[in-house]
Formats: structure tokens, C-alpha cells, sequence
């Protein structure tokens, strides 16, 4: 499991310790892998004043991606309000399924 | 019974009290939720919603009646925040929009971990792969 945002590589360190994650996080600054997945939302609202990029930049759209061994695309999970994470217990019932 | 529930509309202190409980209120339990607890939503929030709203236009309401100058004051702050909260609610949808679609290959890639080195993503050289975007730190 990658997990993978448009955080500089020292935000995505920092959101690491502060939430004890173990799974590996990618920095996408540029929005290179972002964007080759389609998944840009151009004008989003950040809401960090803090991030020197500005409150409203492009950001990823929420979204799940999975793939098999072969490298195929197998489930894509979107959500269309970026409050309302993907479930868990959704995720792991798609993956179970696409990969049986 | 319903005359008397409808005749406490017309008290402005009832009706600030209400506006106040339904803004404040459910804010600091939204906020709670996702800034103590931590937990996101896995729908969209829309007892929360339906909250700020009607807290909102109770508090403009009061401002109707004229609460007088504490009153007047309290319901035009909630007036503020209630509004503040539904223009914050309302950029919380995103576009629809993936540029890969389910079956087809996933385009391969590269970017920077925490830890200073690289992942390299091609098909069929990897782990079948669940790849999160996310919109970044909070």
C-alpha cells in the first residue's frame, strides 16, 4: 500500500511522525504522478496558511487505485467530497475480490 | 401544545439560544471529530450540514425580531460563523474525474519517499499495488 500526495517530501515526514503511519508516502510536489493518473483537482482548497504554496493550488482528488500483479488497474474508488474518506471496510472487500 | 411550540419562533432569546446551540454545537463536535478523534467522514456529513443551516437562518431570524444590543450581537457573530461554515461545507466537493480506467495498465512512475530515496512504479514488475492519493497533511 503507497499512499501519495502533492506534499514535499519533509510535510510527508512530518505527517509520518505526527499520525505514527507505517505505510510508505510519497511526495508528489509536482504533481508528475498526480497527474499522469488524472486525478488533479486544479483549484482546491488547501486550507493550510502555513504552506507557502497558497490556500487554493492544485491538489489530488481523493481517490483509490488498485492494481494487480500484472499491473492492470482492477478497482478505482473516488470520492466526490474530499471529507469523505474511503472506507475501510470497502477497501479491503474490493481488494479481496480483485484479487482472489 | 403546537401554538406555544410556534409562539417560542417569535421569542428572540429561544430562537438565539437554538441558533447558537445548532452552529456552535455541532461545530465543535465536527471539529472534535476531526481534529481530536481523528476519524474523517466516511459519508458526507449531512446532519452537520443540516445543522449549520438551520442555525443559520435562526440566527438571521433573531436578527428579524431584534433581540436588542447583546442579542442583536451574539446572533450576528453566529450570523458570521454560520456562514463561514456553510461556505467552508460548500468547497468540499471535488470534481469527478480519473484519467486511468479499471482493466487498463497503470501507468508507471516515480517519486520521492519520507526518507530521501525513490519508488519506482512499472507494471508487472511490482506487488499488486494499492495506491492512495491524498490531498496532503492536516
Amino acid at each position: 500500500m503507497v499512499a501519495i500526495s502533492p506534499n514535499t517530501v519533509e510535510q510527508a515526514d512530518a505527517m509520518r511522525s505526527k499520525h505514527g503511519l507505517s505505510m510508505l508516502q510519497l511526495a508528489d510536489p509536482d504533481l508528475e504522478v498526480i497527474k499522469a493518473y488524472g486525478v488533479e483537482h486544479p483549484n482546491a482548497m488547501a486550507g493550510d496558511p502555513r504552506d507557502s504554496r497558497g490556500m487554493r493550488r492544485a491538489l489530488a482528488i481523493p481517490t483509490t487505485i488498485l492494481t494487480d500483479a500484472s499491473g492492470t488497474i482492477r478497482w478505482i474508488d473516488q470520492s466526490s467530497d474530499y471529507r469523505v474518506r474511503s472506507d475501510g471496510q470497502r477497501v479491503l472487500k474490493a481488494v479481496k475480490k480483485a484479487l482472489k | 401544545m403546537a401554538d406555544q411550540i410556534l409562539s417560542l419562533l417569535w421569542n428572540p432569546y429561544v430562537t438565539l439560544a437554538l441558533a447558537m446551540l445548532l452552529v456552535i454545537g455541532r461545530m465543535a463536535l465536527y471539529f472534535r471529530r476531526i481534529l481530536v478523534l481523528k476519524k474523517g467522514f466516511t459519508r458526507r456529513p449531512i446532519l452537520s450540514e443540516l445543522s449549520v443551516l438551520t442555525g443559520f437562518l435562526l440566527a438571521v431570524w433573531t436578527l428579524i425580531l431584534g433581540p436588542g444590543w447583546v442579542g442583536g450581537t451574539l446572533a450576528a457573530i453566529t450570523v458570521l460563523l454560520g456562514g463561514f461554515v456553510l461556505y467552508l461545507f460548500s468547497q468540499g466537493g471535488v470534481p469527478k474525474g480519473v484519467g486511468v480506467k479499471v482493466g487498463a495498465p497503470a501507468p508507471a512512475f516515480a517519486a520521492a519517499d519520507w526518507d530521501g530515496g525513490t519508488f519506482a512504479y512499472e507494471p508487472g514488475q511490482n506487488d499488486p499495488l494499492l495506491l492512495k492519493f491524498y490531498r496532503g497533511h492536516w
